[in-house]
């Protein structure tokens, strides 16, 4: 670091040392040609290019950068007030931000009004010369200085400047070393003006170049401006050193330095050939992997090990190899490459998806927050901000802009007589000021009056010795005189001086036009003679110069006393130094005689403190007595200055007058030159633009220019102003013909608020333009070269100049209101210079990249935070303040939130009661119908939401136990999702009201039905003809707990199995009383009656007679929506079933003997359970009413029971035979009041319009045929289109297509194929029935297909015919789909086949099948036939299946959909091919079959709180060797030899028990199922249970469970 | 904790240069407020008035909020629709009902019909309409229990 700042140190000083040598020449020469102006030039463009060579390496930073705009402003401001020069500035400061820029602008303002004054006072003062100033060093040396000043004083600014003061100590370094002796001899011979001023002079000038030349080139280093900035400040400080530095190198030159020579040319082969040794061209074949490896290593491929590499980033091969070749060559190389010998890269940055949330563009989808928002537009504040007092948008502010006139003070176009003229004006005008302000009198008077004071003090104290405080009045008094006289004597001379100007120039006018003969202008001169008294005027004359002679000698000898006191002073030292010299000598002699041996030391201290002391001793100048003051010369003195200065005694005195009062000569005499000027005069003309804020916003007429160069305009502008002003300027225009150019530009100040019109005099502007113009005729022209003189010396170029005389200021509104801005909003309070808001004058510019100095001033000037202009240092000094840009990380729109918050969210969280209503509003289904929710917190109890929370557990983890089966446990799960995504969908469709929905219009009678009405009137009243009434429907939401009654009509039944005798066996006299009454008949009879329980309420009839009984009996059940939810979707998801229940009722009597009270009888009643039937109430519901004959589901076997024999002779097809076997009971089921049935699920299909992937054609036709279908048969279903469980719409003939049956099933019966049949129907019906109403939640009717259905092993009637058919199909029989209503499940479907002749209609849910003419079939309308061809609406009068005709080739019976017109598209099945079987698990049969068993023990054993439950476990192992028998045979007809074995085995017991069978689809319907039996109630002191449970696999999971239940009672 | 009901009816519009309107409306709230039931936005029937020249739509408002803080009362912004006879919609006018939406009745029941004025900037001929909304609603305020948390 020290080596590196030596070195730059070195070249630094040489740098140094060279630019001396050059400037020690250019001063040189300087002196030698001082006089000639050409030289000069020159050797300044010398100068500038000598200094170009380094400016290179010299750097102007933002400081050199600002000095520049300092220095050059000034001069600017000093020559001309033009815009270029500002332009041009600005130009240079373009990378400093805006508002530095501004307030540069601002300065340059400032210090061009200060150059203004300046100007001024020079004009005044030495007008003469001026021209010559403006290229004076003088000023400009001025102004550095200040500038220097300023830079001096922005040192001491805190921040430690090190840099500077390292150089600074070095330049102090550099001016220590010693001088050469050459150097010494130049210093002390050379002849080179010693002038401070000079050196600075040369310096700065020098300085002022080179800030041209750093204009040029802005990239420069800080240090070096540091450097060249120490040069300077040393040369002001000690210019002896830098002299004498320069002396260093005086022999130096450029030549020396550069060497010049013929340009080479290199020809294009030896180019590359150089090129190609010194460049590295990679080249693009691709590397070896072994190269790229360490030695001896094979490449190794993580992908081929089984790691996951990343996807590269896509790379041209081309670039790979390239890039490998380079990086092999350099060291290390190797280490960029893999393990697989490619270059490391990391995966693929580039995502294979946008990671931006999508934004989805449904019109209604969008969040209201994100949408689009259309906002008018609207003015900016901050532009509105500019508008002076924003708070008025009209912005009512008028700027009155008064352009007078115009007066040239040069014009190119002046002949010479004019600029005398113009010359002789302007010292006359400076003549009219100074006689004004009479400086002179002033001072004379004051003078006299001093003089009178110290007179009379001296008068006064004559005889006194004066004390100290006299003497000190005295001399102050003398001193104050003695100032004054020269101040007087000084503005004596001026006037003087002034006078004969003014009289030179009338002279030179007079000349002039005496010379041309003739006159251009109208100014006269007149010189009043003032005569005044001689001899007074001698007299004052006379005494004026005596006084002044005896103050003068006072003061001479005054001098005179102090000077040989000083004398006398100096000459005592003097010759005490003298003796003091002299004794030393002597010393020195005696030092050398003498050799003392002792104090070596401190003689050789004396002797250094000698030698050190010697030379400043050495020429003690022995001092001179002051010359006694020569008093008669001083008056000598007196008199001459009072001759030059002052006007001669008894001279009259001048008065000089100047009147434009001369005639100018005409045109036609003046000479051709002259002539051709005037005419030029008379070409021209001159307008003004005014320009605000930069921009034109009006411009004066045009007026021609007069002879005496005076434009008159006299026009006022109001400008209506909005932004607030920041320069007003006008521009002066000179119109040729249609040409015009740009003299000159004149920048107005902008007014104070309390300018206004009519209050401010015109003022005068001076303008110049440095425009170099020359004529061919007596026109001067501009920037040329003019002398007065007959020699033709002492030229002088006069520039275009003149002043423009106008006002700015603000106008005045109707009601005498100033339209002017108020003050606080005035931006001139910027122009104004208010130092401290000016960041550029305070800190510098320089300053403004050094963070901390900005902060400083910002907080020293209290900038105002809120002010738009302000913004962008304020922003800056957050960033700086807070070290680094930290954004926020949160976005906050209430940022007062938290602390007005009265809870907090978890609060509001927990609280129930928000928590139900929100729970309500939502919809869910265990609060969806919640009347009343409590209004205090308090009263919401926790229980409410255990259910909820339950369910919301249980929806992640599905429970086993209740499913006993984990296939099953899945496909609950997914029946879930399946059932959420329908329910969302159907939400939608939920909320899409029809017109009917909403508006409810009562038809208006017609006078048709009026008439009617009318006539029914006068009809007789008939009370034996009661007429049907129409129920009235009663809607949903006017529904409570109670209102709502199930009317269950239970009407009669047949073959009832009635009881069988118990032979041979005691306890046969119990039934004998019984049997005796009906004994006669010898018929075991059987006393049944009917028990409904629904939803735990359990009714029953009154007891009949015998097998075949009538009740006619009609029970009332409540009904109460879950959760008390009574609208349609509730109503239609209830899952309740209404057992009926057939008893019978057995009568057991037992005597008691007592032997105290005798004999009694004690009666047991006792019920066994026959059969049931179920009904789901989602049937009901959707049915309104049920009506018709039902098939009781009996138990294969009842223990006690037998079957009356049927009356039916069996016709030929013996499976037919058992038929109309079973028990049947006749029900009437209604809901009372009737409610309205839901909606039905197609119609809301239809308005849903699902996806389909259906020909639309086909969809159309379908339409159609149902539409018609519906117009002519009403009542009859038909289907031509389902929606499957995708919610596609699917055309009905795609789900039938022939499956085979689980190889099993036919395997059973390999020669029969018949016998397989029902077995297979009995399949397809242990497949669990789930109604789609129940479990999509009233939604829709959804199909599956069969692999579906299979799968989820649940499914409505529609799947289980659909498989079923599809079995049937494969099995080569003639099978169609039915679409019909049946008897209890309604619409629904059926399965026909055509075996032998005979349409067999099987009931897929059961398994049953029944013949066409079967009376108790339940299958009541057929609505149309599908097979997977075609469908077929029934279009026959009847659609009951007895009556109808199957034959669907006849076309006035069946209407095909696809017929000749429209034929069959060919539409592939969406079936599978083939259905895949799981081998049926036996294993999890019995563990299904124990846990059965055992949940089933313990539910009886629960339902018997009070007795106890005894199991006979020798019963139930009898039991449980049955059941698979049972299934086996399909529970048919086992009755007469089961019953045998059991009565062998349990003798002593009389049973009543029977099998149930089930589908298995979970444990609840299995405990229902027991519950409903009621074989839990008995309640014999002596029972004994027996359950036996045998679950039987089918494929694919299905199962078949057997329950034996028994009740044994000891006899 | 304190709840909000807004009940209350948007029954017409009138002023503007066509008759049949429908309007759009939603309420928004500060961050502190919780719907508990209720729509908070919605759209109602297009009213073709034969008669008169109010558009009636009678269209009900009822709201429930609860909230945790006192800023961000809700307002209720209306928009006014034209459709014309080939059902094409235009924008006609919209409104913002702010901070008097809300009177601070304390637990009482205040019934007010306000109208509002929508601004409506429609360039018909160059001509701009100012219209009106008229909106009525009953605000019923159930403060309870106001609990303002004290850490003591």
């Amino acid at each position: 670091m020290e080596a590196l700042e030596d070195g730059e140190e070195d070249e630094r000083e040489a740098l140094k040392r060279h630019l001396r040598a050059e400037r020690q020449k250019r001063k040189k020469r300087l002196l030698e040609q001082s006089s000639l102006q050409k030289s000069r030039d020159a050797d300044d463009v010398k100068d500038v290019t000598s200094i170009q060579q380094y400016s290179a390496d010299e750097g102007p930073s933002e400081k050199a950068d600002d000095s520049v705009v300092l220095s050059k402003s000034r001069t600017g401001s000093q020559k001309v007030l033009c815009a270029p020069g500002l332009t041009s500035i600005t130009q240079h400061t373009h990378h400093l931000d805006d508002f530095v820029k501004r307030r540069l602008e601002e300065k340059l303002k400032a210090a061009r009004s200060k150059g203004e004054s300046l100007q001024d006072k020079e004009a005044s003062l030495e007008f003469p010369s001026r021209l010559h100033s403006l290229k004076d060093r003088d000023t400009v040396t001025r102004f550095d200085r200040e500038a220097d000043a300023d830079r001096a004083g922005r040192r001491d600014s805190p921040s430690p400047l090190s840099t500077r003061v390292r150089f600074r100590e070095a330049a102090r370094q550099v001016g220590k070393g010693l001088p050469t002796a050459e150097e010494a001899f130049n210093f002390f011979t050379l002849n080179f003006d010693p002038d401070p001023p000079d050196v600075i002079e040369t310096s700065s000038r020098r300085r002022q170049k080179q800030r041209k030349t750093t204009d040029e080139d802005e990239e420069h280093e800080d240090v070096d401006e540091d450097i060249q900035e120490e040069n300077e400040t040393q040369s002001e400080e000690a210019p002896l050193v830098q002299t004498q530095e320069d002396l260093f190198v005086i022999d130096q030159s450029p030549q020396d330095f550069l060497e010049i020579k013929k340009a080479e040319y290199v020809g294009y082969q030896k180019l590359l050939q150089r090129q190609s040794e010194l460049l590295f061209t990679p080249s693009f074949r691709t590397v070896p992997t072994s190269i790229k490896l360490p030695e001896n290593m094979k490449p190794r491929y993580l992908e081929d090990e089984g790691l996951y590499v990343g996807e590269r980033p896509p790379v041209s091969l081309t670039n790979e190899n390239i890039l490998e070749n380079r990086i092999l060559k350099m060291e290390e190389g190797k280490k960029w490459f893999g393990d697989d010998g490619r270059i490391i890269a990391l995966p693929n940055p580039i995502k294979e998806s946008s990671t931006r949330p999508p934004l989805f563009h449904m019109e209604e989808a969008l969040d209201p927050a994100l949408q689009t928002v259309y906002r008018k537009a609207v003015k900016s504040k901050y532009a509105n901000l500019y508008i002076a007092g924003g708070a008025d948008p009209e912005g009512d502010y008028q700027l009155d802009v008064d352009v007078s006139g115009l007066i040239f003070s040069h014009h190119p176009l002046f002949s010479r007589e004019h600029v005398l003229g113009a010359r002789l004006a302007q010292l006359y005008d400076q003549y009219l000021t100074r006689q004004r302000n009479n400086l002179t009198g002033h001072l004379t008077d004051k003078l006299n009056g001093l003089r009178n004071a110290l007179r009379n003090m001296l008068e006064s104290h004559s005889g006194l010795n004066p004390t100290q405080a006299l003497q000190q009045r005295i001399s102050e008094y003398n001193l104050e005189v003695r100032n004054t006289r020269h101040l007087r004597d000084s503005e004596q001379e001026k006037d003087r001086t002034l006078l004969k100007n003014i009289v030179k120039v009338w002279k030179a006018i007079k000349a002039l036009r005496e010379f041309q003969k003739f006159t251009n202008t109208p100014y006269k001169l007149y010189l009043r003679r003032e005569n005044v008294d001689r001899v007074s005027d001698e007299q004052d004359y006379e005494d004026e110069i005596l006084a002044e002679v005896v103050e003068l000698e006072a003061e001479t000898e005054e001098e005179y006393q102090n000077k040989l006191a000083e004398y006398k002073k100096r000459l005592e030292e003097w010759k005490l130094c003298r003796k003091k010299q002299k004794a030393k000598k002597k010393k020195q002699k005696k030092k050398k005689k003498g050799q003392a041996q002792d104090d070596t030391e401190g003689e050789d201290e004396e002797q250094d403190v000698s030698e050190s002391e010697g030379p400043t001793d050495e020429p003690p100048p022995k001092p001179e007595p002051p010359e006694r003051p020569d008093l008669g010369s001083i008056e000598q003195w007196v008199r001459e200055k009072t001759l030059r200065i002052r006007r001669k005694p008894g001279e009259a005195i001048l008065i000089p007058e100047l009147s434009a009062s001369a005639n100018i000569t005409a045109s036609e005499l003046c000479p051709r030159a002259e002539t051709a000027r005037r005419e030029d005069v008379a070409r021209r003309s001159l307008f003004t633009k005014i320009l605000y804020n930069d921009k034109e916003v009006s411009r004066t007429d045009s007026r021609s220019l007069n002879t005496d160069f005076r434009v008159h305009f006299g026009q006022i502008f109001n400008l209506k102003i909005v932004n607030c002003p920041q320069s007003i300027s006008l521009q002066v225009f000179e119109e040729i013909g249609s040409s015009c150019s740009l003299l000159a530009q004149v920048f107005l100040p902008v007014p104070e608020p309390s300018v206004v019109t009519g209050s401010v005099p015109l003022e005068e502007f001076e303008f110049s333009s440095n425009q170099r113009v020359m004529f061919d005729h007596e026109g001067v022209g501009s920037d040329v070269p003019l002398s007065f003189e007959a020699d033709g010396s002492n030229k002088q170029s006069l520039l275009t100049s003149g002043k423009v005389s106008c006002c700015v200021s603000w106008g005045i509104g109707d009601d005498d209101v100033p339209l002017a801005p108020p003050i606080s909003q005035q931006p001139g309070g910027v122009h104004s210079g208010m130092g401290c808001l000016d960041a550029v004058s305070y800190i510098g510019a320089s300053g403004l990249y050094d963070m901390k100095k900005i902060g400083e001033w910002a907080r020293q000037s209290r900038l105002d935070p809120n002010d738009p202009k302000n913004a962008s240092i304020m922003q800056l000094l957050k960033v700086a303040s807070s070290g680094e840009v930290t954004a926020p990380e949160y976005f906050r729109l209430e940022h007062l939130q938290e602390e007005f918050n009265f809870v907090t969210d978890e609060e509001l969280e927990k609280s129930g009661r928000f928590r139900l209503l929100k729970l309500r509003n939502q919809e869910v289904a265990e609060f969806r119908n919640y009347k009343f929710i409590p209004a205090l917190e308090r009263e919401v109890t926790d229980t409410v939401f255990q259910e909820y929370e339950k369910r919301l557990k249980e929806g992640e983890v599905i429970d086993t136990k209740e499913h006993l089966d984990s296939h099953r446990a899945l496909v609950a799960k997914y029946l879930q999702k399946i059932r959420e995504s329908v329910i969302n969908r159907f939400l939608l469709a939920k909320h899409h009201y029809l017109l009917s929905d909403l508006v409810i219009e009562e038809e208006i009678p017609t006078i048709g039905i009026l008439g009617i009405n009318l006539f029914k009137l006068a009809e007789p009243k008939r009370p034996l003809k009661p007429q049907r009434k129409e129920r009235k429907k009663v809607t949903a939401q006017n529904l409570s707990d109670g209102d709502i009654k199930l009317l269950v009509n239970i009407i009669r039944a047949y073959d009832i199995p009635v009881r069988r005798l118990q032979s041979n066996k005691p306890g046969q006299s119990s039934h004998s009383a019984l049997q005796g009454s009906i004994g006669l008949l010898d018929q075991i009879q059987v006393r049944p009656f009917v028990e409904v329980s629904f939803q735990r309420t359990v009714l029953q009839t009154a007891t009949a007679d015998g097998p075949n009984p009538c009740w006619n009996e009609e029970l009332q059940l409540p009904f109460s929506a879950p959760n008390g939810d009574y609208s349609t979707a509730s109503l239609q998801s209830v899952k309740d079933e209404v057992f009926i229940n057939i008893f019978d009722e057995v009568v057991h009597e037992t005597v008691m003997n007592d032997k105290n009270r005798g004999k009694s009888i004690q009666t047991h009643i006792e019920k066994r359970w026959l059969g049931s039937v179920k009904i789901p109430f989602s049937t009901i519901y959707s049915q309104s009413k049920i009506d018709g004959t039902f098939k009781v589901n009996t138990p294969a076997v009842l223990l006690g029971y037998s079957k009356e024999k049927s009356h039916f002779t069996n016709s030929g097809f013996d499976i037919l035979r058992s038929l109309s076997e079973g028990t049947f009971i006749t029900l009437f089921i209604t809901v009372d009041p009737q409610l309205v049935p839901g909606e039905s699920v197609r119609e809301k299909i239809k308005e849903m319009k699902f996806d389909t992937q259906e020909d639309e054609r086909l969809l159309q036709a379908s339409e159609r045929f149902e539409r018609d279908a519906a117009q002519r048969y009403p009542e009859r279903p038909c289907i031509t289109t389902v929606i499957d469980l995708s919610g596609k719409t699917v055309f009905i003939t795609r789900y039938i297509r022939p499956l085979s049956p689980p190889k099993e099933l036919l395997d059973e019966f390999p020669n029969n194929p018949l016998e397989a049949t029902p077995l297979v129907a009995r399949f397809v019906s242990l497949i669990p029935s789930l109604p789609d109403q129940v479990s999509f939640s009233a939604t829709c009717d959804l199909w599956s297909t069969c692999d579906q259905f299979l799968t989820l092993l649940a499914g409505d009637e529609e799947e289980h015919a659909v498989l079923l058919c599809n079995y049937f199909l494969s099995m080569g029989k003639k099978a169609w789909l039915i679409i019909g209503t049946a008897i209890p499940e309604g619409p629904t479907a059926y399965v026909l086949t055509l075996e032998q002749n005979l349409y067999l209609i099987w009931n897929p849910s059961s398994g049953q099948f029944y013949g066409q003419y079967d009376t108790f079939c339940p299958l009541q309308a057929v609505g149309c036939l599908v097979n997977p061809d075609n469908v077929w609406f029934n279009i026959q009068q009847y659609t009951s299946p007895m009556r109808v005709s199957f034959d669907i080739s006849k076309a006035h019976l069946w209407k095909p959909f696809f017929s000749r017109t429209f034929s069959h598209p060919g539409l592939s099945s969406i079936q599978p091919e083939e259905l895949v079987y799981r081998r049926t698990d036996r294993a999890a049969a019995a563990e299904l079959q124990d846990r059965i068993e055992r949940i089933l023990k313990e539910k009886i054993m629960e339902w018997r709180p009070r007795q106890p439950t005894r199991w006979n476990r020798y019963c139930t192992t009898t039991l449980k060797q049955f059941l698979p028998k049972l299934e086996l045979i399909r529970g048919q007809d086992v009755a007469e030899g089961h019953r045998h074995e059991l009565q062998s085995l349990l003798g002593d017991y009389r049973i009543s028990g029977f099998p149930l069978n089930l589908a298995f689809s979970e444990i609840r319907p299995i405990i229902e199922a027991v519950y409903s039996t009621g074989i839990h109630s008995v309640q014999a002191s002596n029972v004994e249970f027996a359950l036996a449970v045998y679950v039987h696999p089918y494929p694919n999971n299905v199962m078949s469970v057997w329950i034996y239940l028994a009740s044994l009672v000891l006899t | 904790m304190a709840e909000l009901h807004i009940i209350g009816q948007i029954i017409g519009a009138s002023g503007f240069p066509e008759k049949t309107l429908f309007c759009k409306w939603g309420i928004h709230t500060g961050e502190a407020w919780r719907l508990l039931s209720g729509l908070k936005e919605g759209q109602t029937q297009v009213d073709s008035p034969q008669i008169g020249d109010i558009a009636y739509w009678s269209h009900p408002i009822d709201l429930h909020y609860a909230t945790k803080g006192l800023q961000g009362w809700p307002k209720i912004h209306l928009e006014v629709w034209h459709q014309d006879s080939f059902g094409r919609c235009q924008l006609y006018g919209y409104g913002f009902l702010g901070e008097d939406f809300n009177e601070k009745e304390g637990g009482r029941e205040t019934e007010k019909q306000s109208e509002i004025l929508l601004t409506a900037a429609r360039h018909l001929n160059s001509a701009q309409f100012t219209c009106s909304c008229v909106i009525q609603r009953i605000m019923q305020h159930v403060y309870r229990a106001v609990n303002i948390h004290t850490s003591i």
